[in-house]
């Protein structure tokens, strides 16, 4: 008897822990990167538009690749992501209503401190790369099929460096995929493409005295943020070609019905509105500006 | 007549453990089934039960033939209960044991408390009412058995071997409690056993099983016996005769005096014509021949009178005639030695 | 080693704060994994029950069957339900996709087997005369049900703390069906994963030291019930 009884209890106490958020009417699913979540923007972000609006946001954050996704499939109400030629794509193909311009962060180049290739006395990031693969200098590719990857393979090709496409074999959500990296030519010796997200990709970087393309907010957590630090500095940056802009996109209510469109668009406007762009302006990650409205540029 | 059994057959994959011609118990008698182990006792036991089922043949439980559907079966069972020979108690006390029957068959809480305390009082357990069963002794697991079965006053009680694991002093007990509720409730008692001694105090008939068959042979054979202590190695003598044995329950020591029994089919016979009976060969005569069911029933006076069984098949290769003089053969394996 | 020492320290303060995140976060592994293990007991005590005691034709194939089961990896069952909750998938409309109803679907399926096959073997642990003992003594086959459920209790209840261990220490249904959403779905494992990703140990290691310490507790109670499974086998 004693046994049921406890049962019981244990099942309503658990219950009780266990009933979260969802409480709120207003709740609106959106999706993003990981690395926009893991900046903690959206920490800053999302309780003030709550007390502003009511509204809370869910977030799911994945790749960028299955952020849009989500979009695509309807399973979330709008997406934030930064990558503009798919993000327009999105649009363009009817998924999602406008892609509202909300700021951009940036890429740098960062190396070892004796800096072998010059890179830091380049002109521009493409002068950079063109160093870095004259001087056979050690580089770090994330080759994970990320953003930052894509980036990456993109500033290599306007670069100037002949490149060539090799075909990798990677692991994306528990399944092994084919995909064509475009790589600098016979760099076998120098560009190592370690499949791994940005953190650890520093962390190797760092421990190989090596260069690699980084985002800035990732950079300053293992400056700044870390015991021990990497000790790895930046050698390019500000180059347009660097910049990084996120776009926020509703799905398009015509092709899903279903989705939460005004809860949507109240995100989105509020996120370019003098409000969000001035608490984005704001941010701070260890005393470092991040991110850059586009919207009402400051 | 309370069972009656029909060529009932049971197999356990190709092996005949029971083969029952034709077999019925009154009610309100005690029965003991003696019989060595394999003889097919348990088997039986659990047809009477009806917790198993033979291949073929029927058995009537008063003269309706037992139907083995669940909730026959489920009636049936609440007239008859079987004590295991190593009895399973549930997990918990000794009182919930007991319980047990009589909460299935709604017995209100009062007198299922009457009952239990009346059971406990019979196999003197009075004390271990509340006690959890896991440390009991054998045999005091196999009284709170007892117990549970009499508590539920049943029409017929089964016991295996009611006396197994149980100490001298409680032997008697079980034994007086089982007479006890023949007496005075009229439950009927079929119990199997390894003593004679146990049928011949308690048992109104006694069966003997074999190979799974009965036999009726318990009776015959049974002769006065002294062990005396020859050559280092003690010896059976009957009526002058050393003879061999074998002693499965150990009651052989010096000059003890005893019974023996022969098995009847395992008696050697050799024909001598008019030459002398040759050692160990024993003279006798043979007095009567009868066929019956499959065997040939021989009676030898030896000085006594021996009961010999042969198959039909072994007499035709061997004739014997009546006033024929024999020499009859005795090996260890046919001689028992009884309490 | 300096690494793990401090997170130490920053995880127990973070513990001992009654940091609302972080019980925010156990209270839904909590959650998801109590009710996923009740419903999968649901199905898989009575089916193991049915199983264990019935002999049927086709019956070592579904013991196949439910053996192979148990080697479903969590990425296998999270990639099948997705396909089916998502908006695109035939139960879309249903809303289920990124909420805890999703996790606790997909990680019913993934103990399922374990409890019915757990439950078997308990069952079949029960020595056949303990049936025949209840059956003499007039119980009908319901009853007997009963008396051998109740001589496997702990064997049963060490199935289901198995199976509650298990789903409270996956990750796989819970990121994918789940989607880590801060105030939603964010279990232990999920939250540990994404610290982790982040570089931000002090919260992974908090939640590693809670989940341990579930774990450790699980364990503990399953020695002791099997504990109590062998001596009641005398």
């Amino acid at each position: 008897m004693f046994n049921k009884v406890l049962v019981v209890a244990v099942a309503l106490v658990v219950t009780f822990c266990g009933i979260s958020a969802a409480a709120a009417d207003k709740v609106l699913t959106m999706s993003t990167t990981t690395s926009t979540q893991a900046s903690g923007l959206l920490d800053v972000l999302l309780p003030e538009f709550k007390s502003d609006t009511g509204i809370e946001i869910k977030v799911i954050a994945k790749g960028t690749g299955a952020a849009i996704r989500d979009g695509m499939d309807g399973n979330v109400d709008i997406i934030f992501v930064h990558a503009k030629a798919r993000e327009e794509k999105f649009v363009a193909e009817g998924y999602g209503t406008k892609r509202y311009a909300v700021m951009h962060n940036d890429f740098i180049v960062i190396g070892p401190n004796d800096d072998p290739a010059a890179v830091s006395k380049t002109a521009d990031v493409y002068a950079g790369l063109k160093s870095i693969a004259a001087a056979k200098a050690e580089f770090i590719s994330r080759g994970d099929d990320s953003g930052t990857h894509t980036k990456e393979q993109f500033l290599w090709e306007k670069s100037g460096v002949k490149v060539v496409t090799n075909k990798r074999e990677i692991v994306k959500k528990g399944e092994k995929v084919a995909v064509g990296f475009n790589e600098p030519a016979d760099s076998a010796d120098w560009y190592k493409s370690i499949g791994q997200g940005m953190g650890k990709t520093l962390t190797y970087a760092d421990e190989k005295g090596a260069y690699t393309m980084t985002d800035r907010g990732t950079y300053i957590k293992y400056k700044y943020g870390k015991t021990p630090p990497i000790e790895l500095s930046i050698l390019s940056e500000g180059s347009e070609a660097l910049a990084n802009p996120y776009g926020i996109i509703p799905v398009n209510p015509k092709k899903f019905d279903h989705v939460k469109y005004d809860l949507a668009e109240t995100f989105a406007k509020w996120l370019t509105s003098g409000r969000g762009q001035k608490l984005i302006g704001d941010y701070r990650l260890l005393d470092k500006q991040l991110f850059y409205p586009d919207a009402i540029p400051q | 007549m309370l069972y009656e059994l029909n060529n009932v057959v049971r197999l356990f994959g190709s092996r005949t453990v029971l083969e029952i011609d034709s077999l019925s118990f009154e009610a309100r008698k005690i029965y003991a089934l003696i019989g060595p182990n394999g003889a097919g006792k348990t088997t039986l036991l659990n047809q009477l039960a009806f917790l198993d089922q033979p291949n073929s043949g029927e058995i009537r439980f008063r003269s309706t033939p037992v139907s083995y559907d669940h909730s026959s079966l489920t009636g049936l069972r609440r007239q008859v209960v079987l004590v295991d020979q190593s009895p399973i108690l549930f997990s918990g006390s000794v009182w919930k044991n007991i319980e047990f029957g009589l909460k299935v068959r709604k017995i209100p809480k009062k007198e299922r408390a009457r009952r239990i305390e009346h059971a406990l009082e019979m196999v003197t357990m009075s004390d271990f009412a509340h006690q959890d069963v896991y440390g009991l002794s054998g045999g005091e697991v196999k009284r709170v058995a007892l117990a549970r079965a009499l508590a539920l006053e049943p029409e017929v009680l089964l016991c295996d071997e009611p006396t197994a694991n149980v100490d001298r002093e409680h032997q008697e007990i079980i034994l007086k409690i089982l007479s006890h509720a023949n007496s005075v409730r009229h439950t009927t008692i079929i119990f199997s056993t390894h003593y004679l001694s146990q049928s011949r105090q308690l048992a109104h008939r006694t069966l003997l099983l074999q190979n799974g068959r009965l036999s009726k042979n318990l009776e015959e054979n049974i002769f006065q016996a002294r062990i005396i202590r020859r050559d280092e190695r003690l010896k059976c003598l009957v009526n002058g005769h050393l003879i061999p044995f074998s002693d499965p329950d150990g009651l052989a020591s010096d000059n003890r005096q005893l019974r023996v029994h022969v098995d009847p089919q395992k008696v050697k016979l050799k024909a001598f014509g008019q030459k002398p009976v040759l050692s160990p060969w024993i003279p006798g005569k043979i007095t009567s021949l009868s066929k019956e069911n499959g065997n040939i029933r021989i009676m030898v006076d030896v000085g006594l009178k021996l009961q010999i069984l042969l198959s039909e098949d072994e007499f035709i290769a061997h004739p014997y005639q009546v006033l024929q003089q024999v020499g009859v053969g005795l090996d260890g394996l046919g001689v028992t030695l009884l309490p | 080693m300096d690494l793990l020492v401090d997170s130490l320290k920053s995880a127990l303060l973070l513990l001992l704060s009654f940091d609302p995140e972080l019980y925010e976060i156990v209270g839904v592994s909590l959650n998801v994994s109590f009710f996923s293990t009740l419903f999968a007991a649901l199905f898989g005590l009575p089916a193991g029950f049915f199983i264990a005691f019935n002999s049927f034709r086709g019956k070592r194939l579904v013991m196949t069957c439910l053996n192979t089961l148990l080697a479903l990896p969590t990425v296998v069952i999270g990639l099948v339900v997705y396909s089916l909750i998502s908006r695109r998938g035939i139960f879309g409309p249903l809303e289920l996709l990124y909420t805890q109803k999703a996790i606790i679907i997909g990680q019913i399926i993934l103990i399922v087997p374990l409890i019915t096959t757990l439950t078997i073997a308990a069952i079949s642990r029960i020595d056949q005369r303990y049936r025949n003992t209840a059956l003499t003594l007039g119980a009908t086959y319901y009853q007997m049900g009963w008396v051998v459920f109740l001589e496997a209790r702990f064997g049963i209840m060490a199935a289901l703390i198995a199976a509650f261990g298990r789903v409270i220490a996956e990750v796989g249904i819970s990121m994918m069906l789940g989607g880590n959403a801060k105030g939603f779905t964010r279990t232990m494992t999920t939250a540990m994963a994404l610290e982790y990703d982040k570089g931000e140990f002090v919260l992974a290691v908090a939640l590693g030291m809670v989940l341990m310490t579930f774990a450790f507790v699980i364990n503990m109670v399953f020695h002791f019930l099997q504990g109590r499974l062998k001596s009641d086998a005398l």
